[in-house]
């Protein structure tokens, strides 16, 4: 009896703090998302992937270019997503965030009435009849031509490339018909109806663990609907077609929206309980955690890995001693938040970083705010000047990918530069995207080790001393490290083509809808509880602008020199393929 | 928005806005802001064209995680593919 009751008081702390609940909530999440998934994959997957296989197998043997055979083969296997077994999909719709509108129909965001969609449907049903028929027009042309190479065992190199050719054209007319068909089959929704129960599963998920760490979980869940309305919210004007196309998504809108309401009639007291900025973020990075995969790093080569991984850290430790050294800032933990922000991803380092070194929360909304401002201009005038200069598209991409800061705003800008281009900055930010939990626990050992150091404990013994360290680091750290390694081993374990479909396209994009509740719930957190006064002693002098400007002032030197030593002069025959 | 809260404050022949009124406004300010102000700034920026092509391809341009990027989920096995499991490209590049 008095043994258990030891054992329970020894361990009770993992019931008490934050840290401890933002783990155990996080993996709740997981293992019912691994079990959602992993036990529930779309119908003949093995077979589906096997048949692929040994089509695309045989056809790459056969032809020296991707026939039609080869991409339907691949087309079936993209197909296959965890996402659209019926299990997930009844689950997945009540994670639903607000949708795309534009200024003639705000309540398009919400909802859309039966007699609508029937109404849009009609109105794209013409367009979709005709992109069909020109695909199918489209297939029997590059079906002809790939005979007519066939016929020449594939030797005669003008066959090949028109066969080439006419299956890009399908291709083309292929992906013009698909978003014509998304168009012809709209389907009416109401996201109210699904946002309300994830109100309810969010509030008591987050109560529970208020209860145990000794405070009322009542006044918890009478605060939190205020909180998830101000999230809601952020979400709906995020989803503004011009607010995307700008690049300014949920999180700017929720930190504005806690703004105008905590800086004009003041946020009520009994909201309060639910400002649970830490909570919320903590519990987001350890499901983060589950989407980063540590196996993707090597994506597209030695270049990827160099452009990322040798220049990320040395722009990020070159700007923190810049900011402390000669920029003199204040606060180191301000200084660390911007410079993993510009060096490494963006906001997502940026939530990582100020978690990892325990940063206020309004250094990380002037860090955020500051990366937005800049991202939104980085991310068209990069492509434009590129555009100018008359990169090779490989070493543009790369470019883009290393130092425009939002994954997004990437797609968005190697998109005005062209579908190679594109891809290439897509896949570099993606491999930069990877380091994020290196980097968290990178910076919350130096802070435990370095900065967080009480001096007058300096003199301790080295048993002690590691229980200094242990007490100061951020635990929930571990569990976001622990998510990334668990699923990059699982994802290792299943194969590349079985964790496409029920990782890449189930359990990451499951979770990543929940992720951005938790984020948008935190980030109005952070609106609501900040006084923009405060705020504002922040920015002392301009100093973060200016630490921002010239850290991603080297980083883009920096970026270009050696994007530009890999793809054109060292692995130029990587960048030969890519064009390909 | 300081300045909005301080000008609505200021007691004008006894009218003094209330702080709801001040919340009210602000909130219609940052609606016309998004649903006008945003697009005229993409005109006045010269950045029509290029905002117009993010909106048409439906690209999450602020999003700011990989995951939350649908078009990531194409570009990945593409980029696999080329690299990886082209077929013939041996052949050609020799």
């Amino acid at each position: 009896m008095s043994n258990s009751t030891n054992l329970k008081s020894k361990y009770s702390f993992l019931l008490k703090f934050e840290d401890y609940w933002a783990i155990w909530l996080g993996a709740i999440i997981l293992i019912l998302s691994m079990f959602l998934f992993f036990a529930n994959p779309p119908a003949n997957m093995d077979k589906i992937i096997a048949d692929s296989n040994a089509t695309m197998q045989a056809e790459a043997e056969k032809a020296p270019f991707k026939t039609i055979a080869w991409l339907e083969a691949s087309d079936a296997k993209a197909a296959l997503k965890g996402t659209s077994a019926s299990l997930a999909k009844s689950v997945s719709k009540y994670f639903t965030v607000p949708g795309s509108w534009s200024s003639d129909n705000p309540l398009k965001s919400f909802f859309l009435s039966e007699s609508d969609a029937k109404a849009k449907s009609a109105a794209s049903a013409e367009k979709y009849e005709k992109a069909k028929v020109a695909t199918t027009e489209a297939k029997a042309t590059a079906v002809q031509a790939e005979q007519a190479a066939s016929a020449a065992s594939f030797q005669d190199a003008d066959l090949n490339k028109e066969a080439k050719t006419k299956i890009a054209a399908w291709q083309k007319a292929k992906a013009d018909a698909e978003k014509a068909k998304s168009a012809a089959e709209t389907k009416p929704y109401n996201h109210i109806t699904t946002m309300i129960p994830l109100m309810i599963v969010l509030a008591l998920l987050f109560g529970i663990g208020k209860h145990f760490m000794g405070e009322s979980a009542g006044k918890f869940l009478v605060a939190f609907p205020a909180v998830f309305i101000v999230a809601a919210l952020s979400f709906f004007i995020g989803g503004h077609e011009f607010a995307k196309a700008w690049g300014l998504e949920y999180v700017m809108w929720a930190i504005i929206l806690g703004f105008l309401v905590s800086n004009t009639i003041g946020t009520p007291k009994w909201i309060m309980p639910a400002v649970q900025t830490e909570y919320y973020i903590k519990t987001g990075l350890v499901l983060l955690g589950a989407t980063i995969l540590i196996n993707k790093m090597m994506i597209i080569g030695i270049p990827g890995v160099f452009v990322t991984w040798i220049v990320t850290p040395v722009v990020l430790i070159t700007t923190f001693w810049f900011g402390q050294k000669i920029l003199k800032i204040e606060s180191p933990t301000l200084n660390m938040v911007i410079s993993a922000d510009m060096s490494v991803s963006g906001v997502s380092a940026a939530i990582s970083a100020a978690a990892a070194c325990r940063a206020k929360k309004e250094e990380l909304t002037l860090a955020v705010g500051i990366s937005i401002t800049f991202t939104a201009i980085m991310m068209v005038v990069m492509p434009l000047m590129i555009k100018a200069l008359g990169l090779n598209p490989v070493l543009g991409g790369a470019w883009i990918g290393g130092t425009v800061d939002s994954t997004g705003a990437v797609v968005a800008a190697g998109e005005i530069l062209g579908p190679v281009a594109r891809d290439v900055a897509a896949t570099i930010k993606m491999i930069q995207n990877i380091m994020i939990g290196l980097m968290a626990f990178c910076i919350a050992a130096y802070w435990a080790l370095k900065v967080d150091v009480d001096k007058s404990k300096a003199d301790l013994k080295v048993s002690s001393a590691m229980r200094e360290i242990w007490n100061r680091f951020p635990k929930f750290v571990l569990g976001f490290l622990g998510a990334s390694i668990v699923f990059t081993l699982i994802y290792a374990g299943m194969g590349s083509d079985s964790s496409k479909v029920l990782i890449d396209n189930g359990t990451s994009s499951f979770l990543g809808s929940l992720q951005k509740w938790f984020f948008a719930l935190a980030f109005a957190s952070i609106g609501l509880s900040t006084n923009f006064r405060e705020l504002s002693k922040y920015f002392k002098g301009g100093k973060p602008a200016i630490l921002y400007v010239c850290g991603q002032s080297f980083n883009i030197a920096l970026t270009f020199t050696m994007a530009y030593i890999m793809f054109m002069k060292v692995f130029p025959q990587i960048t030969e393929k890519l064009m390909q | 928005m300081y300045a909005l809260r301080e000008f609505l404050t200021i007691p004008r022949n006894g009218f003094k806005p209330s702080k709801s009124l001040s919340l009210a406004l602000s909130l219609v300010l940052l609606y016309l802001f998004v649903t006008m102000g945003l697009p005229f700034l993409s005109k006045a920026a010269g950045f029509s064209e290029e905002h117009q092509l993010i909106i048409d391809e439906k690209i999450e341009a602020g999003a700011w995680f990989y995951i939350f990027v649908e078009q990531i989920r194409d570009i990945e096995p593409r980029v696999t593919h080329s690299l990886q499991y082209s077929p013939g490209m041996e052949e050609e590049g020799q």
